[in-house]
C-alpha cells in the first residue's frame, strides 16, 4: 500500500499528541497519550485535567486495571462495570506497539461499542444536562476527549497504511471498499469534513464526479469549498440533512449509489456520439472528444493508488511488513499437507461437477445446436452495444468463425502428448493460485506462493497432485465452461437434464456471451499496456477485471421481457414461466478493476479499456 | 497484384511459396475471400504484431489443410494468411533451407519454444508442435525482416478461460 497517497489528514492542533514521533518500540498512538504501557515510566497529560500529569510505574500495573487507571487518571472515579471495560480497552491498545497495526486496528474497532453502551446505559443524549451526576459528567467529558483521539488514531493508522479487516468490513461497494477511512465513516467511527485531505477524499470526490454533482476537475484529494457543495447536492437528492460532511448516513447511501452501477451506465451513454458505425477500435486519439468529457489526467498518487488497486498479490502490511510464513500452525497442521489435501478435494470436486459423465455425452441430441446458439450470441451483443456501442463495437461473435465448440477444440489440442502435460499442470496451477479456499490457507500461514520456502513446497504439491489426478485433470480440461484462445471464443454445448435447467444453461450462455464480447472490444494500445504488467501485478485485473466490471454494467442493464426471454431460451421456453436469471458470478478481480475506478473515474477506465487511453488509468504505452 | 504467394500456399508448394517471394502487399480481401469462397462480413477481430495493432480475420476451408485458414486483414488489404494442420511433414519445410528464426508461440496452455520456424524475407513462418514431429500450422505474409514480423503480424495469442466453477 502506498502510505502517501493512503492517508487523510487533518490540520493538528501543534500542542496535541500525534502518532509522528511513534517507533515501534513506543506505544501506540495517541492514546498513550492518556493511559501509558505498562513498562514504562510516563508523566502523561489527563484528558480531563490538561495541566495535570500523571505518573505511571510498572508497579502500578500489578493490581487490577480498573484500580490502576483510577488511581492516576482523575476521571475515572468510579469502577462500574461498562466503564471497568472501557478501561480495559483502552489499556489494551495503549499497550501495543505502534507497528502493532492489524492489534491496533482490531483493538480500536471494539471501543467505540463500549462507549455506547455506557452512554445507553446513563441515558446519555435523552435525559437533560442538569440531570447529569457530577461522575457522569466528568465520563461525558472523556468520552468527547477519547472520541478525538480515535479519530486521530484511525487517521494515523490510515496514513500507515492499515487494511480493513475483512471479516467486519461494511462496505460493499466495490470502488469504496478497503480503504480504512471511508470504512471508519461508514461505521459511524469518524467523518470526513473540509480541509480533509488524501486518497479517501479523491474516492468521494470521484464518486461525486462519477454521480454528476462534481466535475471531473474538481477531484483534487482536498476537501474544499465545492467538495462540500458536492456532498450537499448529493444530500438534497437523497433526502439527506445537507451538512456538507460525509458522516456515516450519507457513506451509507454513496455504496448504495454504487451497488447496481448506474453511473457507470449513464457515464457510458452520457454523450450524443452515435453509436460506431464500423467494427473496430478508434484509431489512438481519434474518438470524438466528447465521450471522454468525464475523464480527467491523473496526480503521482493517483497514479500510484491506480497501480496499486489493480494488484492482486497478497501485498506488504502497514509499513511495507510482508506476512511471515508459518510452516506448521499448531492444532492445524503443516501448511503442505493442507494445501495437497485441499488441492487434491478441489481437482475431485471440479472433475465431478464439469466432466464426470460428459464424454459419453457428444451426440448431436445431447448438445444445444449453433443456431440456437447464433440468437443468443446476437442478443448479447446487441445488450452490450446498448451501453458501450458509443465506444467501440466489434464483429458478432459467430459459431463456427469466432464461437466453437471448446469439448471439440479440446479434444483436438490433447491428442498432442506435450499438450496434455502441460494441460494437467495449468489445471493444478489454477487452483493454487486462483482459488479462494487456497487463498484464505495462503493467508493462514502468511504464505507467498512466489517467496522462496513456499515456492519449493507449491512446486512440490504441483507435481504431486499432477501425478495422482492426471487422468481427472485431462477431463476437466476439456470440459471446462469457456475459454478463448486466438480471438476464438469456445463454450460447451451440453444440454442438461429438464427444460428448466436447459433454460438456466441459455441464460449462463448470454452472460458469458457478453462477457466474451466484451473482451473483443479490448484496444490494442489497452492491450500493450495490460501485457507489460504481470498477472499479479495489475495484468488480469485490467484483463478479466475491468471487462467483469463492464460486463456487471451491462447485465444489471437489461430487460428481461418476454421477447427476449423467448428468444435466449429457444425450445425450452415456456409462456407464462418466468426463469430467474442465474447471478453473474465471474473473476473476483472484478473489485479490483472496481476499486480502480473509485480513484480514477468509471469514464477514464472507459477511456483506457474502449479507447487506449492508458495514461487515465495511471499506465504509459 | 499477385497471387502466386496465395496459390502456392493454397497448394501448399513450398518451392513456389520460397519462388513467390512473399505476399504481394497489395493483395485484396475481396480477391482472396472470392478465390476460397470467404465471406469478410464473418470475420473476427483481434490483434497481431507487437505492439499489438487491430486485426480482423475471415476463416477459409482449403483442400489439404486439416484445421481453419484464416485470411487476416486490415481495411481491404490481406496482412497474413495462416492455415492449421496443413498437410505437410517436417522434413518438407527443409526446401526453404534454414529458418531465420525460431520463435516461441502459444498452443491451447503450451508454449512451444523455438516452434515457430520464420523465413521472414521471404514471407513464410510454419509452427510445430514441440517434439518437432508435426507441422501445425503454414502461414504467409509479405517479405520483411524478423523484426518486421514481430512488429507487424506475429500472432499475439493468449489464453483465456473462464472463471472456474
Amino acid at each position: 500500500m502506498t502510505t502517501s497517497a493512503a492517508h487523510v489528514t487533518r490540520p493538528t492542533p501543534a500542542a496535541a499528541p500525534t502518532l509522528a514521533d511513534n517507533r515501534p518500540d513506543q506505544p501506540a498512538g495517541a492514546l498513550a497519550h492518556v493511559v501509558p504501557v505498562a513498562g514504562r515510566v510516563t508523566p502523561v497529560a489527563s484528558p480531563g485535567d490538561p495541566g495535570r500529569t500523571i505518573r505511571r510505574a510498572p508497579s502500578d500495573f500489578g493490581t487490577s486495571t480498573a484500580t490502576t487507571l483510577k488511581s492516576g487518571w482523575g476521571l475515572l472515579g468510579i469502577g462500574s462495570t461498562p466503564w471497568d471495560a472501557i478501561l480495559v480497552a483502552i489499556r489494551g491498545y495503549a499497550a501495543l506497539r505502534a507497528d502493532q497495526y492489524d492489534q491496533r486496528v482490531r483493538s480500536l474497532a471494539a471501543l467505540p461499542a463500549l462507549l455506547l453502551a455506557w452512554e445507553r446505559h446513563h441515558e446519555i443524549g435523552t435525559k437533560a444536562e442538569t440531570d447529569l451526576k457530577d461522575d457522569e459528567k466528568r465520563k461525558v467529558t472523556a468520552i468527547r476527549e477519547l472520541r478525538t483521539l480515535l479519530d486521530r488514531e484511525h487517521r494515523e493508522l490510515a496514513t500507515a497504511g492499515a487494511k480493513v479487516d475483512p471479516r467486519t468490513r461494511t462496505i460493499d461497494a466495490h470502488r469504496l471498499t478497503d480503504d480504512y477511512l471511508l470504512e471508519q465513516v461508514a461505521k459511524g467511527h469518524t467523518t470526513l469534513k473540509r480541509d480533509d485531505q488524501g486518497l479517501a477524499v479523491t474516492r468521494l470526490q470521484q464518486a461525486l464526479a462519477d454521480l454528476g454533482h462534481l466535475a471531473p476537475g474538481q477531484v483534487t484529494g482536498t476537501y474544499d469549498a465545492a467538495t462540500e457543495t458536492g456532498v450537499q447536492a448529493f444530500q438534497r437528492a437523497n433526502a439527506l440533512p445537507e451538512t456538507g460532511v460525509l458522516a456515516r448516513p450519507t457513506m451509507a447511501k454513496l455504496v448504495e449509489a454504487f451497488r447496481r452501477h448506474g453511473a457507470e451506465r449513464r457515464l457510458a451513454t452520457a454523450s450524443t456520439v452515435e453509436t460506431k458505425p464500423v467494427a473496430g477500435e478508434y484509431g489512438w486519439g481519434s474518438a470524438p472528444d466528447e465521450l471522454t468529457a468525464g475523464a480527467r489526467d491523473l496526480t503521482d498518487p493517483e497514479r500510484a493508488a491506480a497501480k496499486e488497486a489493480v494488484k492482486t498479490a497478497q501485498t506488504a502490511g502497514p509499513g511495507g511488513v510482508q506476512p511471515t510464513f508459518v510452516s506448521d500452525l499448531p492444532g492445524r497442521g503443516r501448511y503442505e499437507d493442507r494445501l495437497k489435501r485441499l488441492v487434491l478435494a478441489l481437482v475431485e470436486l471440479e472433475y465431478d461437477y464439469l466432466a464426470r459423465g460428459k464424454a459419453a455425452k457428444r451426440n448431436d441430441d445431447d448438445l444445444f445446436g449453433w443456431d440456437h446458439i447464433a440468437v443468443v450470441a446476437n442478443r448479447a451483443k446487441r445488450v452490450t452495444d446498448a451501453v458501450f456501442g458509443q465506444w467501440s463495437i466489434g464483429p458478432a461473435l459467430t459459431p463456427g468463425v469466432s464461437i466453437h465448440d471448446a469439448w471439440e477444440t479440446k479434444v483436438e489440442a490433447l491428442k498432442d502428448v506435450d499438450v496434455q502435460d502441460d494441460a494437467a499442470v495449468w489445471r493444478v496451477t489454477k487452483l493454487l493460485t486462483g482459488n479462494e479456499q487456497v487463498r484464505d490457507l495462503d493467508r493462514e500461514h502468511g504464505a507467498i506462493q512466489s517467496r522462496g520456502p513456499e515456492k519449493a513446497i507449491v512446486d512440490r504439491v504441483r507435481a504431486a497432485v499432477v501425478v495422482a489426478k492426471r487422468d481427472k485433470l485431462l477431463e476437466t480440461h476439456k470440459a471446462w465452461p469457456a475459454f478463448a484462445d486466438a480471438g476464438v471464443v469456445n463454450i460447451q454445448r451440453f444440454k442438461k437434464a429438464g427444460v428448466a435447467a436447459n433454460r438456466h444453461e441459455m441464460w449462463d450462455l448470454f452472460q458469458t456471451v457478453v462477457h466474451e464480447y466484451l473482451h473483443t472490444l479490448e484496444h490494442s494500445r489497452y492491450r500493450g499496456y495490460r501485457e507489460t504488467l504481470g498477472q499479479q501485478a495489475g495484468g488480469f485485473t485490467l484483463r478479466e477485471g475491468v471487462v467483469e466490471y463492464f460486463t456487471h454494467t451491462v447485465l444489471e442493464a437489461v430487460d428481461y421481457n418476454e421477447e427476449l426471454r423467448a428468444a435466449v431460451e429457444g425450445e425450452f421456453h415456456e409462456d407464462g414461466v418466468t426463469q430467474p436469471i442465474p447471478a453473474y458470478r465471474g473473476y473476483g478481480e472484478r473489485a479490483n478493476a472496481e476499486k480502480l475506478a473509485g480513484v480514477v473515474g468509471a469514464t477514464n477506465v472507459m477511456a483506457a479499456f474502449f479507447l487506449g487511453d492508458v495514461e487515465k488509468v495511471g499506465g504509459t504505452a | 497484384m499477385s497471387l502466386d504467394a496465395v496459390r502456392a500456399f493454397a497448394a501448399r508448394d513450398l518451392a513456389a511459396l520460397a519462388a513467390s517471394g512473399g505476399l504481394d502487399p497489395d493483395t485484396s480481401l475481396d480477391v482472396v475471400a472470392a478465390e476460397w469462397g470467404a465471406d469478410p462480413q464473418r470475420c473476427g477481430r483481434h490483434f497481431l504484431g507487437h505492439p499489438p495493432a487491430e486485426a480482423f480475420w475471415c476463416p477459409a476451408s482449403l483442400a489439404g489443410f486439416d484445421g481453419t485458414v484464416r485470411i487476416w486483414f486490415r481495411g481491404d488489404r490481406v496482412v497474413k494468411i495462416e492455415g492449421q494442420f496443413p498437410d505437410l511433414a517436417p522434413d518438407d519445410l527443409h526446401v526453404l533451407g534454414p529458418p531465420e528464426a525460431e520463435l516461441d508461440y502459444r498452443r491451447d496452455v503450451s508454449v512451444v519454444a523455438g516452434g515457430e520456424r520464420l523465413w521472414a524475407s521471404r514471407g513464410i513462418a510454419a509452427k510445430l508442435n514441440r517434439s518437432a514431429r508435426q507441422v501445425v500450422a503454414l502461414s504467409i505474409f509479405s517479405a520483411t525482416t524478423v523484426d518486421g514480423f514481430t512488429a507487424g503480424v506475429r500472432g499475439t495469442d493468449d489464453y483465456r478461460e473462464a472463471a472456474g466453477p
